[in-house]
Protein backbone atom coordinates (compact mmCIF):
# COMPACT_ATOMS: atom_id res chain seq x y z
CA UNK A 1 0.00 0.00 0.00
CA UNK A 2 1.27 3.44 -0.90
CA UNK A 3 1.60 5.46 2.29
CA UNK A 4 2.48 8.72 0.58
CA UNK A 5 -0.28 11.22 1.03
CA UNK A 6 -1.22 12.84 -2.28
CA UNK A 7 -4.24 14.54 -0.76
CA UNK A 8 -4.42 18.23 -1.52
CA UNK A 9 -5.89 18.85 1.91
CA UNK A 10 -2.91 17.39 3.76
CA UNK A 11 -0.44 19.19 1.52
CA UNK A 12 -1.75 22.74 1.61
CA UNK A 13 0.36 25.42 3.33
CA UNK A 14 0.03 25.54 7.09
CA UNK A 15 -1.35 29.11 7.07
CA UNK A 16 -4.21 28.05 4.77
CA UNK A 17 -4.90 24.94 6.84
CA UNK A 18 -5.06 27.19 9.91
CA UNK A 19 -7.71 29.33 8.21
CA UNK A 20 -9.76 26.22 7.35
CA UNK A 21 -9.46 24.98 10.93
CA UNK A 22 -10.66 28.33 12.27
CA UNK A 23 -13.91 27.77 10.38
CA UNK A 24 -14.43 24.36 11.97
CA UNK A 25 -16.13 23.36 15.17
CA UNK A 26 -14.07 21.45 17.72
CA UNK A 27 -16.12 18.28 17.07
CA UNK A 28 -14.95 18.29 13.45
CA UNK A 29 -11.38 19.12 14.46
CA UNK A 30 -11.32 16.04 16.69
CA UNK A 31 -12.57 13.91 13.81
CA UNK A 32 -10.16 15.23 11.19
CA UNK A 33 -7.32 14.85 13.68
CA UNK A 34 -7.55 11.08 13.23
CA UNK A 35 -7.23 11.05 9.44
CA UNK A 36 -3.44 11.10 8.98
CA UNK A 37 -0.24 12.11 10.79
CA UNK A 38 0.38 15.30 8.85
CA UNK A 39 -3.11 16.66 9.49
CA UNK A 40 -2.94 15.47 13.09
CA UNK A 41 0.23 17.48 13.62
CA UNK A 42 -1.48 20.65 12.38
CA UNK A 43 -4.84 20.06 14.06
CA UNK A 44 -3.58 19.20 17.56
CA UNK A 45 -2.21 22.73 17.95
CA UNK A 46 -5.55 24.24 16.98
CA UNK A 47 -7.39 21.90 19.36
CA UNK A 48 -5.01 22.89 22.15
CA UNK A 49 -5.56 26.58 21.41
CA UNK A 50 -9.34 26.12 21.27
CA UNK A 51 -9.43 24.26 24.62
CA UNK A 52 -7.14 26.75 26.35
CA UNK A 53 -9.41 29.60 25.18
CA UNK A 54 -12.59 27.67 25.96
CA UNK A 55 -13.77 30.02 28.71
CA UNK A 56 -13.32 33.08 26.47
CA UNK A 57 -15.52 31.78 23.67
CA UNK A 58 -19.24 31.15 23.67
CA UNK A 59 -20.45 27.57 23.43
CA UNK A 60 -23.83 26.10 22.71
CA UNK A 61 -25.40 23.77 25.26
CA UNK A 62 -24.43 20.92 22.93
CA UNK A 63 -20.74 21.59 23.46
CA UNK A 64 -20.94 21.67 27.24
CA UNK A 65 -19.63 18.76 29.23
CA UNK A 66 -21.67 18.13 32.33
CA UNK A 67 -21.35 15.64 35.10
CA UNK A 68 -23.30 14.34 38.03
CA UNK A 69 -21.48 14.33 41.34
CA UNK A 70 -23.67 12.47 43.82
CA UNK A 71 -26.78 13.56 41.85
CA UNK A 72 -25.66 17.19 41.77
CA UNK A 73 -25.26 18.38 38.16
CA UNK A 74 -22.08 20.31 37.45
CA UNK A 75 -20.52 21.84 34.39
CA UNK A 76 -17.03 20.76 33.42
CA UNK A 77 -15.14 23.46 31.53
CA UNK A 78 -12.26 22.29 29.32
CA UNK A 79 -9.14 24.29 30.14
CA UNK A 80 -6.08 22.28 29.16
CA UNK A 81 -5.12 19.77 26.51
CA UNK A 82 -2.13 17.48 26.46
CA UNK A 83 -1.30 16.59 22.83
CA UNK A 84 0.82 13.61 23.94
CA UNK A 85 -1.71 11.82 26.14
CA UNK A 86 -4.56 13.42 24.12
CA UNK A 87 -6.43 14.10 27.34
CA UNK A 88 -8.58 17.14 27.97
CA UNK A 89 -8.49 18.55 31.50
CA UNK A 90 -11.66 20.30 32.65
CA UNK A 91 -12.23 22.55 35.63
CA UNK A 92 -15.33 21.74 37.62
CA UNK A 93 -16.34 24.94 39.39
CA UNK A 94 -18.66 23.63 42.07
CA UNK A 95 -19.58 24.05 45.69
CA UNK A 96 -18.74 20.99 47.77
CA UNK A 97 -21.42 18.31 47.91
CA UNK A 98 -22.24 17.41 51.50
CA UNK A 99 -22.73 13.78 52.44
CA UNK A 100 -23.96 13.27 56.00
CA UNK A 101 -23.59 9.91 57.70
CA UNK A 102 -25.20 8.89 61.00
CA UNK A 103 -22.26 6.64 61.60
CA UNK A 104 -18.91 6.82 59.89
CA UNK A 105 -18.49 3.99 57.44
CA UNK A 106 -17.04 3.28 54.04
CA UNK A 107 -19.30 4.99 51.53
CA UNK A 108 -19.19 4.99 47.75
CA UNK A 109 -20.11 8.16 45.86
CA UNK A 110 -20.92 7.79 42.19
CA UNK A 111 -20.09 10.34 39.50
CA UNK A 112 -21.42 10.24 35.97
CA UNK A 113 -20.63 12.16 32.84
CA UNK A 114 -23.62 13.60 31.02
CA UNK A 115 -23.84 14.25 27.33
CA UNK A 116 -26.43 16.43 25.67
CA UNK A 117 -27.88 14.91 22.53
CA UNK A 118 -27.05 16.86 19.44
CA UNK A 119 -30.03 15.95 17.29
CA UNK A 120 -32.54 18.78 17.14
CA UNK A 121 -35.49 16.67 18.29
CA UNK A 122 -33.52 15.49 21.35
CA UNK A 123 -31.88 18.82 22.10
CA UNK A 124 -32.93 18.96 25.74
CA UNK A 125 -32.25 15.33 26.50
CA UNK A 126 -29.14 14.18 28.24
CA UNK A 127 -27.59 10.76 28.43
CA UNK A 128 -25.43 9.23 31.08
CA UNK A 129 -22.01 8.06 30.06
CA UNK A 130 -21.40 5.18 32.37
CA UNK A 131 -17.68 5.34 32.92
CA UNK A 132 -17.83 3.74 36.38
CA UNK A 133 -16.33 6.63 38.33
CA UNK A 134 -16.69 6.03 42.04
CA UNK A 135 -15.22 7.84 45.02
CA UNK A 136 -14.85 5.86 48.19
CA UNK A 137 -15.12 7.87 51.39
CA UNK A 138 -12.92 6.14 53.92
CA UNK A 139 -13.51 6.31 57.69
CA UNK A 140 -9.74 6.66 58.03
CA UNK A 141 -9.91 10.15 56.44
CA UNK A 142 -8.52 12.61 59.03
CA UNK A 143 -11.12 14.90 60.62
CA UNK A 144 -10.85 18.63 59.96
CA UNK A 145 -8.49 18.31 57.05
CA UNK A 146 -8.95 18.50 53.30
CA UNK A 147 -7.59 15.46 51.55
CA UNK A 148 -6.80 15.41 47.85
CA UNK A 149 -7.99 12.27 46.14
CA UNK A 150 -8.04 10.78 42.69
CA UNK A 151 -10.17 8.18 41.01
CA UNK A 152 -10.63 6.91 37.51
CA UNK A 153 -13.18 5.08 35.44
CA UNK A 154 -12.51 3.16 32.28
CA UNK A 155 -11.27 6.24 30.43
CA UNK A 156 -11.98 9.34 32.55
CA UNK A 157 -10.11 10.52 35.61
CA UNK A 158 -11.24 12.81 38.41
CA UNK A 159 -9.37 14.82 41.04
CA UNK A 160 -11.29 15.83 44.13
CA UNK A 161 -10.91 17.31 47.57
CA UNK A 162 -12.63 15.63 50.51
CA UNK A 163 -13.10 17.33 53.87
CA UNK A 164 -14.38 15.37 56.83
CA UNK A 165 -16.06 16.93 59.86
CA UNK A 166 -17.61 15.26 62.87
CA UNK A 167 -20.21 16.81 65.15
CA UNK A 168 -22.30 15.12 67.87
CA UNK A 169 -21.65 11.70 66.43
CA UNK A 170 -22.67 12.71 62.89
CA UNK A 171 -20.03 12.60 60.18
CA UNK A 172 -20.11 15.02 57.30
CA UNK A 173 -18.01 14.63 54.18
CA UNK A 174 -17.71 17.58 51.79
CA UNK A 175 -16.74 16.35 48.33
CA UNK A 176 -15.58 18.79 45.71
CA UNK A 177 -14.50 17.58 42.28
CA UNK A 178 -11.68 19.86 41.18
CA UNK A 179 -10.71 18.46 37.79
CA UNK A 180 -11.95 15.99 35.23
CA UNK A 181 -9.72 14.48 32.55
CA UNK A 182 -11.37 12.95 29.52
CA UNK A 183 -10.02 11.52 26.26
CA UNK A 184 -10.16 13.89 23.30
CA UNK A 185 -12.53 11.48 21.52
CA UNK A 186 -15.23 12.34 24.03
CA UNK A 187 -15.57 15.79 22.48
CA UNK A 188 -16.38 14.21 19.11
CA UNK A 189 -18.51 11.30 20.19
CA UNK A 190 -21.79 13.17 20.46
CA UNK B 1 -7.09 48.82 -17.41
CA UNK B 2 -4.48 46.39 -16.12
CA UNK B 3 -2.90 43.39 -17.82
CA UNK B 4 -2.28 40.22 -15.86
CA UNK B 5 0.01 37.46 -17.10
CA UNK B 6 -0.71 33.91 -15.96
CA UNK B 7 1.97 31.25 -15.33
CA UNK B 8 1.15 29.67 -18.71
CA UNK B 9 1.63 33.01 -20.50
CA UNK B 10 -1.98 33.98 -21.07
CA UNK B 11 -2.74 37.68 -20.74
CA UNK B 12 -5.96 39.00 -19.18
CA UNK B 13 -7.04 42.62 -19.39
CA UNK B 14 -9.14 43.72 -16.44
CA UNK B 15 -10.39 46.92 -14.79
CA UNK B 16 -7.95 48.36 -12.29
CA UNK B 17 -10.71 48.38 -9.65
CA UNK B 18 -11.28 44.65 -10.25
CA UNK B 19 -7.58 43.79 -10.21
CA UNK B 20 -7.12 45.72 -6.98
CA UNK B 21 -9.33 43.30 -5.10
CA UNK B 22 -5.98 41.51 -4.88
CA UNK B 23 -3.79 43.22 -2.32
CA UNK B 24 -0.72 41.72 -4.02
CA UNK B 25 -1.65 43.32 -7.36
CA UNK B 26 -2.69 46.57 -5.67
CA UNK B 27 0.74 46.84 -4.01
CA UNK B 28 2.52 45.93 -7.25
CA UNK B 29 0.60 48.64 -9.13
CA UNK B 30 1.52 51.16 -6.47
CA UNK B 31 5.16 50.10 -6.74
CA UNK B 32 5.47 50.25 -10.55
CA UNK B 33 3.25 53.32 -11.01
CA UNK B 34 1.81 54.02 -14.50
CA UNK B 35 2.92 51.16 -16.76
CA UNK B 36 1.39 49.13 -19.58
CA UNK B 37 3.59 46.10 -18.86
CA UNK B 38 1.58 43.00 -17.84
CA UNK B 39 1.87 41.97 -14.21
CA UNK B 40 3.36 38.47 -14.03
CA UNK B 41 1.56 36.02 -11.74
CA UNK B 42 3.83 32.95 -11.88
CA UNK B 43 1.83 30.99 -9.30
CA UNK B 44 -1.54 31.15 -11.05
CA UNK B 45 -2.56 29.31 -14.20
CA UNK B 46 -4.84 30.89 -16.81
CA UNK B 47 -7.71 28.57 -15.86
CA UNK B 48 -7.60 29.62 -12.20
CA UNK B 49 -6.82 33.27 -12.95
CA UNK B 50 -9.96 33.44 -15.09
CA UNK B 51 -12.02 32.05 -12.19
CA UNK B 52 -10.44 34.53 -9.77
CA UNK B 53 -11.11 37.44 -12.15
CA UNK B 54 -14.77 36.28 -12.47
CA UNK B 55 -15.05 36.38 -8.68
CA UNK B 56 -13.42 39.81 -8.44
CA UNK B 57 -15.72 41.15 -11.19
CA UNK B 58 -18.79 39.94 -9.28
CA UNK B 59 -17.55 41.39 -5.99
CA UNK B 60 -16.04 44.58 -7.40
CA UNK B 61 -18.42 46.82 -5.42
CA UNK B 62 -18.18 44.98 -2.10
CA UNK B 63 -17.14 47.18 0.83
CA UNK B 64 -13.65 46.49 2.11
CA UNK B 65 -15.00 46.08 5.68
CA UNK B 66 -16.43 42.70 4.65
CA UNK B 67 -12.87 41.47 4.43
CA UNK B 68 -12.40 41.83 8.17
CA UNK B 69 -12.34 38.68 10.21
CA UNK B 70 -15.28 38.17 12.54
CA UNK B 71 -14.67 35.31 14.88
CA UNK B 72 -18.13 33.79 14.87
CA UNK B 73 -18.61 30.11 14.20
CA UNK B 74 -22.17 30.74 13.03
CA UNK B 75 -20.65 32.05 9.81
CA UNK B 76 -19.92 28.48 8.79
CA UNK B 77 -22.89 28.00 6.53
CA UNK B 78 -23.17 31.65 5.60
CA UNK B 79 -21.81 31.53 2.09
CA UNK B 80 -23.54 33.76 -0.40
CA UNK B 81 -25.59 31.82 -2.98
CA UNK B 82 -23.51 33.13 -5.89
CA UNK B 83 -20.30 32.18 -4.07
CA UNK B 84 -21.67 28.72 -3.32
CA UNK B 85 -22.27 28.16 -7.03
CA UNK B 86 -18.87 29.65 -7.82
CA UNK B 87 -17.25 27.09 -5.53
CA UNK B 88 -19.09 24.16 -7.10
CA UNK B 89 -15.96 22.93 -8.85
CA UNK B 90 -13.87 19.79 -8.68
CA UNK B 91 -11.62 19.46 -5.64
CA UNK B 92 -8.41 20.18 -7.54
CA UNK B 93 -9.83 23.47 -8.84
CA UNK B 94 -11.17 24.36 -5.39
CA UNK B 95 -7.73 24.00 -3.80
CA UNK B 96 -6.07 25.87 -6.67
CA UNK B 97 -8.53 28.76 -6.14
CA UNK B 98 -7.71 28.74 -2.43
CA UNK B 99 -3.97 28.76 -3.11
CA UNK B 100 -4.38 31.52 -5.70
CA UNK B 101 -6.47 33.61 -3.28
CA UNK B 102 -3.76 33.12 -0.66
CA UNK B 103 -0.99 34.10 -3.10
CA UNK B 104 -2.91 37.07 -4.54
CA UNK B 105 -3.97 38.11 -1.03
CA UNK B 106 -7.72 38.21 -1.68
CA UNK B 107 -8.96 37.62 1.85
CA UNK B 108 -12.71 37.30 1.16
CA UNK B 109 -12.14 34.73 -1.60
CA UNK B 110 -9.73 32.80 0.61
CA UNK B 111 -12.33 32.93 3.38
CA UNK B 112 -15.05 31.49 1.13
CA UNK B 113 -12.70 28.75 -0.07
CA UNK B 114 -11.79 27.81 3.49
CA UNK B 115 -15.46 27.81 4.52
CA UNK B 116 -16.28 25.55 1.58
CA UNK B 117 -13.62 23.04 2.66
CA UNK B 118 -14.76 23.29 6.31
CA UNK B 119 -18.32 22.57 5.22
CA UNK B 120 -17.11 19.54 3.24
CA UNK B 121 -15.56 18.20 6.47
CA UNK B 122 -18.46 19.09 8.77
CA UNK B 123 -20.21 16.10 10.37
CA UNK B 124 -18.07 13.48 8.62
CA UNK B 125 -16.30 10.61 10.36
CA UNK B 126 -12.50 10.31 9.96
CA UNK B 127 -12.99 7.58 7.34
CA UNK B 128 -15.48 9.68 5.38
CA UNK B 129 -13.05 12.63 5.47
CA UNK B 130 -10.27 10.35 4.17
CA UNK B 131 -12.49 9.18 1.32
CA UNK B 132 -13.61 12.72 0.49
CA UNK B 133 -10.09 14.14 0.31
CA UNK B 134 -8.20 11.02 -0.76
CA UNK B 135 -6.15 10.95 2.45
CA UNK B 136 -4.03 7.88 3.16
CA UNK B 137 -4.33 6.59 6.72
CA UNK B 138 -0.65 6.46 7.78
CA UNK B 139 -1.15 5.72 11.47
CA UNK B 140 0.47 2.56 12.80
CA UNK B 141 -1.94 -0.32 13.44
CA UNK B 142 -1.60 0.20 17.23
CA UNK B 143 -2.57 3.88 17.05
CA UNK B 144 -5.34 3.05 14.57
CA UNK B 145 -6.67 0.32 16.86
CA UNK B 146 -6.63 2.63 19.88
CA UNK B 147 -8.50 5.28 17.93
CA UNK B 148 -11.12 2.80 16.77
CA UNK B 149 -11.50 1.26 20.22
CA UNK B 150 -11.84 4.59 22.04
CA UNK B 151 -14.23 5.94 19.40
CA UNK B 152 -16.36 2.78 19.52
CA UNK B 153 -16.25 2.85 23.29
CA UNK B 154 -17.81 6.29 23.48
CA UNK B 155 -20.30 5.52 20.75
CA UNK B 156 -21.29 2.41 22.70
CA UNK B 157 -21.61 4.39 25.92
CA UNK B 158 -23.81 6.94 24.23
CA UNK B 159 -26.06 4.34 22.70
CA UNK B 160 -26.74 2.56 26.00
Amino acid sequence: MNNHNTSQLSNIPIEVMCMIMQQMEIVDLVRIERTCKQIQHMVLREIQKRIENWSQTSHSADDQLRMLVHLSEQEAKPCKFDPITRKVTCNVPMDPVEIRLCWDHRRQVHCQLLERQRKAQNRDKVKLINDGIVFTLEPSTPVGQTTECFTKGKFCEIDAAVTKEQDCGETMYALKVTALRVPLELLASC
Amino acid sequence: MVQLLSSDNETFTVDKQVAERSILIKNMLEDVGESDAPIPLPNVTAKILKKVIDWCEHHRGDPVSQQEEINDRKRLTEIDEWDQKFMEVDQETLFEIILAANYLDIKPLLDIGCKTVANMIKGKSPEEIRRTFNIVNDFTPEVRQFGIISHCYFLAMLST
